[in-house]
């Protein structure tokens, strides 16, 4: 069964985490390459975890400096009715 | 008709806040439809769920040894097609939390359900099941070097998630099923919890012009 790993924009707008579903790859290569800056987000967040559920950091502070990032972190079997189109250059999201 | 797995979409992600939505899960067409959700939340619990926002109903929760709020939810005749998953939690949540949808057709609901929560490696249960059931399995383990799941014991079936929350958890969906007790084991290099749901199929009920009544 063919599974399509969605890319999902992050983003702070108006002051609210918001994930934008922009296209999908199909090769776990490419998930890896996509999530290199997921996971620096991902590091970031467990670093400052405390902080964040004590409201003493604001996730929007991670953006001040890198205001998007791509990540690879929702896969499914079928793909239709999406609207996603297949990326075949990831270094052009 | 035979209960059919439809389309499966897996999640994991930091929700960094006390809801999150999934918008790529394509709902099969067809009679019977039901949608199962497998959430393991750490840190907090999850409060509520919906799909194009019906609320869905709690199967089972396990506050489980590994900080994980682990829950299992089902929806009949869900709306088809692509909608929303959205997922509510108690307080917000800075910790990975993994969500596995399966869409099934011909499907009467949920049957037994069976959790051990004793941390082991492997870690098994065993539940009771009707014929051509199918098994929604899930295991949480301290990593997930070699992890497995076994739908029942002995049938390793290929993972259709393997999400890092803290800890680790995977799991899988058995194809159908003879009726009887089965024992389902879960195991990695570390110690596991493990969690079954059974999917049922529907029973067809015809009666004849005499009078008699079949079920299939």
């Amino acid at each position: 069964m063919e599974h399509y790993y969605i890319i999902t924009k992050i983003e702070i707008i108006n002051e609210n985490i918001t994930y934008t579903n922009v296209g999908y790859v199909l090769s776990e290569l490419d998930v890896e390459t996509i999530n290199i800056n997921y996971n620096n987000y991902s590091n970031w967040v467990e670093t400052n975890k405390n902080d964040l559920e004590n409201g003493i950091k604001l996730i929007s502070e991670f953006f001040i400096n890198t205001p998007i990032v791509f990540g690879c972190f929702t896969q499914t079997t079928y793909i239709e009715g999406l609207n996603l189109s297949l990326i075949t250059n990831i270094n052009n999201l | 008709m035979a209960l059919t797995k439809g389309n499966v979409t897996s999640d994991r992600r930091l929700p960094n806040a006390g809801s999150y939505t999934i918008a790529t899960h394509n709902q099969n067409s067809g009679a019977n439809g039901y949608l199962f959700v497998t959430i393991a939340c750490p840190a907090t619990t999850v409060t509520g769920v919906t799909w194009n926002g019906v609320t869905m109903t709690l199967v089972q929760r396990n506050a489980t040894g590994y900080s994980t709020d682990w829950t299992v939810w089902r929806l009949a005749s869900p709306t088809t097609g692509v909608n929303n998953l959205v997922v509510t939690m108690a307080s917000g949540n800075f910790n990975g939390v993994s969500t596995f949808m399966t869409s099934f057709l011909d499907c009467s609901g949920v049957g037994n359900i069976g959790y051990n929560g004793i941390a082991s490696n492997p870690v098994t249960t065993s539940v009771t099941i009707s014929a051509n059931s199918m098994v929604l399995g899930a295991v949480i383990g301290g990593n997930s070097t070699t992890a497995y799941i076994g739908l029942p014991q002995g049938s390793n079936r290929t993972l259709e998630y393997n999400d890092n929350i803290n800890n680790f958890t995977w799991g899988a969906v058995s194809p159908s099923l003879t009726a009887g007790s089965k024992t389902f084991e879960g195991g990695s290099t570390a110690t596991n919890i493990i969690m079954i749901t059974e999917i049922k199929e529907v029973v067809s009920v015809v009666t004849s012009t005499q009078g008699m009544m079949m079920m299939f």
